[in-house]
């Protein structure tokens, strides 16, 4: 097995993945980001609606 | 959130340790085995991707709300992802155990049946302008399709004669022969493929319902 190097892409695979994790979870925030914004701005157009 | 952070997690520890344990040695596959921890859970998650898009076509024909005709048809998408992934690895595959890229396979003509089956579900929405309307007839259509991917990779492969799929035609099944050593990776990378693929389908309809200005959770 140690000859194999079999780790050596385990860990390069290993990175890739975690990169593209790390890609979906700052993504993520992002659209929670939008979403809070979105329902600020229908809550505020709702108020004024409202007047 | 918690589930996305396992997801990840899960996929990682198969992917590092689908490399690193000792496999049994075969004929033919050697260490292709390895491929099962990558290729098969592709599968897996499109299953789940397409049965959610089933369970959200018949909530919508039970309420005619929109949100739910947005989740259905945004997880037909990602299970076709998921699935065109299976096709293209499971090809890669079958070149180098096989000998070629596609074979005769029940299984992989029935695969073939159902892609087109939910291609035909993408087409049939772009065609209607209408959106409820669309929603609708995609939402019908959408409970023939997930039939017909149970009869054409459920069902049909199990009754052949003969395939080069385990757990096929008579074949003894995958997870009864399966190396235990192997189970501990292969259900956590199961597992974890699936957890991404619903975390994919989440970010994908966020998204949309943004674009469309739908209201996903009851704020």
């Amino acid at each position: 097995m140690e000859s194999d190097k079999f780790f050596v892409v385990a860990i390069v695979m290993a990175i890739i993945f975690t990169g593209l994790a790390v890609y979906l979870f700052l993504l993520d925030r992002k659209l929670s980001r939008i979403e809070k914004k979105q329902s600020e701005m229908m809550e505020e157009l709702k108020r004024k609606e409202q007047e | 959130m918690w589930w996305k952070f396992l997801g990840v997690f899960l996929v990682l520890y198969s992917i590092i340790a689908g490399l690193l344990i000792d496999v049994p040695a075969l004929p033919v596959i050697h260490q292709t085995i390895r491929n099962l921890f990558y290729h098969v859970p592709m599968w897996f998650s499109m299953f789940f991707m397409l049965g959610t898009s089933l369970v959200f076509s018949v909530r919508y024909l039970s309420g005619f709300r929109m949100k739910d005709d947005l989740i259905a048809s945004g997880a037909a998408n990602t299970g076709l992802v998921m699935g065109s992934l299976g096709l293209l690895t499971g090809m890669i595959w079958a070149r180098f155990t096989w000998g070629d890229f596609w074979t005769n396979d029940p299984q992989l003509n029935g695969a073939a049946v159902s892609m087109m089956a939910y291609l035909a579900y993408v087409v049939l929405r772009g065609s209607i302008d209408e959106s409820a309307m669309r929603a609708r007839i995609s939402a019908v259509y959408n409970i023939f399709a997930f039939m017909l991917l149970v009869i054409f990779l459920g069902v049909l492969p199990r009754l052949a004669d003969s395939s080069l799929h385990p757990g096929k035609g008579g074949n003894t099944s995958t997870m009864e022969g399966l190396d235990p050593l192997m189970r501990m990776v292969f259900y956590p990378a199961a597992i974890g493929w699936i957890l991404i693929a619903f975390w994919l389908l989440q970010l994908h309809n966020r998204r949309r319902a943004l674009v469309q200005g739908v209201k996903l959770n009851n704020q």
